[in-house]
């Protein structure tokens, strides 16, 4: 027992392993709908792109969340805005925009003595960190993106199923897929500090897949990945202080271990194979 | 609803192009409570995106698209174009198409009944919890069928509702459309199926990027505006006073015959 309750004496492990947590079960309800919309590149460029303003706001010495808030809505908005175009060049303009905001952040940081660390942690997650601020801002984002997409559950479900059918029907799609972009950005931002961005798309994408394999119901998928999700940073975290090693890592080997054990049984039955063709078409 | 006969909606010189691919021309198209009317048109002749313009999923770049006040449309989409591993069961998408606008996840009782009624009224009442993959062609058709009736329309628009299903459900969907129809609903459905059109519906319209004719089967389905409308040559014989349209004999037609490699005839 001493293995589960020692790392509690340490504040920050208190503070990581909630924002941890709230992380893994906030990405898995965003992505959710990010790998149902066939958007999992656009939450991998999304993070890389924030990363650029985060860098920025640093260097320009502006708070953290202010400065990648507004370089991440303004990210979302614009690949909102190419995605929806539907034109052949989508990705490639999507690619154009995040990556090249990335290397923005890479070109700022080598030109910054002594950002080593804070580099490494930005990239692959650390929750050394962490205090109450972040829980606030983690908590709160958590809370506003699930009251959202509780409340607009109707409208999203049919946007994520059948977006050009939704407008005939009087959804509002193109309102609804800026507040999606909106949303996903948020979990990003607030997120990046203990997944990391190389390791947020991951968190996005893989509770969601897993609880694809195991139900052929939109509402059963929404709770069994956000279960998973928030399951996987429980566990990573501990991973994480045990073995030493970055928060974001432990959380997404946590997960990809999920999916490995939920793969390998699902293949063996009928229902599960026709599941995995459904994982395989998202 | 509207009043009977009342225009529902109204194409005025209608032009859409997709960036600089012109798809249909100077459309002039009126729709009214309670018509019945099929397109017909070879592919690519700009049947869909006539539907997707009286959806509002398209809007022209010349001439006006009109529509009745709160005017509500059900809309069925082509079956190749739906995502058939999205995790969904067939209540779930009957559901959608209701028109209240509740916040909060599910949906009130009344909502459920409605949905359960529609897919008995369909004969797939006893599929409601099924996965919509797990049906036949013809089952998956009037799910998103009665997701459009869910919607309490006053147009309803169907795109290749026929196409790949048997010669039961054809008639079938043809009965339900017919009644619809008779209920003050007006159904607007595209499909390649000229017979079914002759024989079922009371109006059709050719279209070419441009209606080459429009008006009942009889008077429209006719060599000429079949050969402007497809480009090929067709007969027509009568029975029991509909059009039935044959293709021409194969050796009648100017595609000269397959040679073999070594020069040969095939």
């Amino acid at each position: 027992m001493d293995v589960l309750a020692d790392p509690f004496r340490f504040e920050f492990f208190r503070y990581g392993m909630a924002v941890a947590t709230l992380a893994g079960g906030l990405c898995a309800l965003v992505g959710t709908y990010v790998v149902l919309r066939n958007m999992s590149y656009i939450g991998h460029g999304l993070s890389h792109a924030i990363f650029g303003g985060a860098v920025a706001s640093y260097l320009v010495g502006l708070n953290f969340y202010l400065g990648a808030g507004a370089w991440g809505v303004a990210s979302a908005l614009m690949v909102n805005r190419v995605a929806r175009r539907r034109t052949i060049g989508a990705d490639a303009a999507i690619g154009v925009i995040t990556t090249a905001s990335f290397a923005l952040g890479v070109a700022l940081i080598s030109r910054t003595s002594g950002f080593t660390r804070n580099f490494e942690a930005a990239l692959f997650g650390n929750v050394l960190g962490v205090g109450v601020s972040d829980l606030a801002v983690v908590g709160g984002v958590s809370a506003g993106v699930a009251l959202v997409i509780v409340l607009l559950y109707r409208p999203f479900l049919f946007l994520t199923f059948d977006p050009e059918v939704a407008e005939v029907f009087g959804i509002p799609t193109a309102r609804l897929d800026a507040l999606f972009a909106l949303l996903l950005a948020a979990s990003v931002i607030a997120t990046m500090q203990v997944l990391g961005v190389t390791l947020i798309a991951a968190a996005l994408v893989i509770p969601p897949v897993v609880a694809r394999l195991l139900t052929d119901r939109f509402r059963t998928m929404v709770v069994l990945s956000v279960l998973m999700g928030t399951i996987s940073g429980f566990v990573g975290m501990y991973l994480s202080f045990h073995l030493d090693i970055a928060s974001g890592a432990a959380i997404v080997l946590v997960q990809g271990t999920l999916f490995a054990v939920v793969y390998a049984v699902t293949a063996r039955s009928r229902v599960g194979r026709k599941r995995l063709a459904g994982v395989a078409a998202h | 609803m509207p009043v009977d006969g009342a225009a529902l909606a109204t194409l005025s010189e209608v032009s859409f192009a997709y960036e600089h691919e012109t798809v249909v021309v100077d459309i002039d198209l009126e729709l009214t409570t309670g018509s019945l009317r099929g397109i017909v048109g070879p592919s690519g002749s700009g049947k869909s995106t006539l539907l997707k313009l009286l959806g509002g999923i398209v809007q022209p770049t010349i001439g006006t698209v009109t529509t009745a006040p709160q005017l509500r449309i059900g809309y069925v989409p082509q079956v190749e174009t739906v995502n058939w591993y999205f995790p969904v069961t067939v209540d779930e998408v009957v559901l959608m198409g209701s028109p209240a606008r509740r916040l909060g996840v599910g949906y009130t009782t009344e909502e459920k009944a409605r949905a359960h009624q529609l897919l008995h009224d369909l004969g797939i009442g006893h599929f409601e919890h099924r996965h919509i993959r797990e049906l036949s062609g013809g089952q998956q058709q009037r799910v998103f069928l009665a997701r459009a009736l869910m919607a309490d329309p006053d147009l309803v628009l169907l795109d290749e509702p026929m196409a790949g299903v048997d010669v039961k459900t054809r008639q079938d969907v043809l009965a339900i459309l017919r009644t619809l129809a008779g209920d003050g609903i007006a159904v607007v459905l595209t499909t390649h199926d000229l017979n079914s059109v002759a024989a079922h519906l009371p109006a059709v319209v050719c279209l070419n990027r441009r209606i080459i004719a429009q008006g009942p089967p009889a008077t429209t389905l006719v060599p000429d505006v079949l050969l402007e409308t497809f480009g090929a040559e067709m007969e027509l014989i009568e029975h029991e006073g509909h059009p039935i349209v044959i293709d021409k004999h194969p050796e009648s037609t100017v595609i000269p015959r397959l040679r073999r490699a070594d020069g040969r005839p095939g």
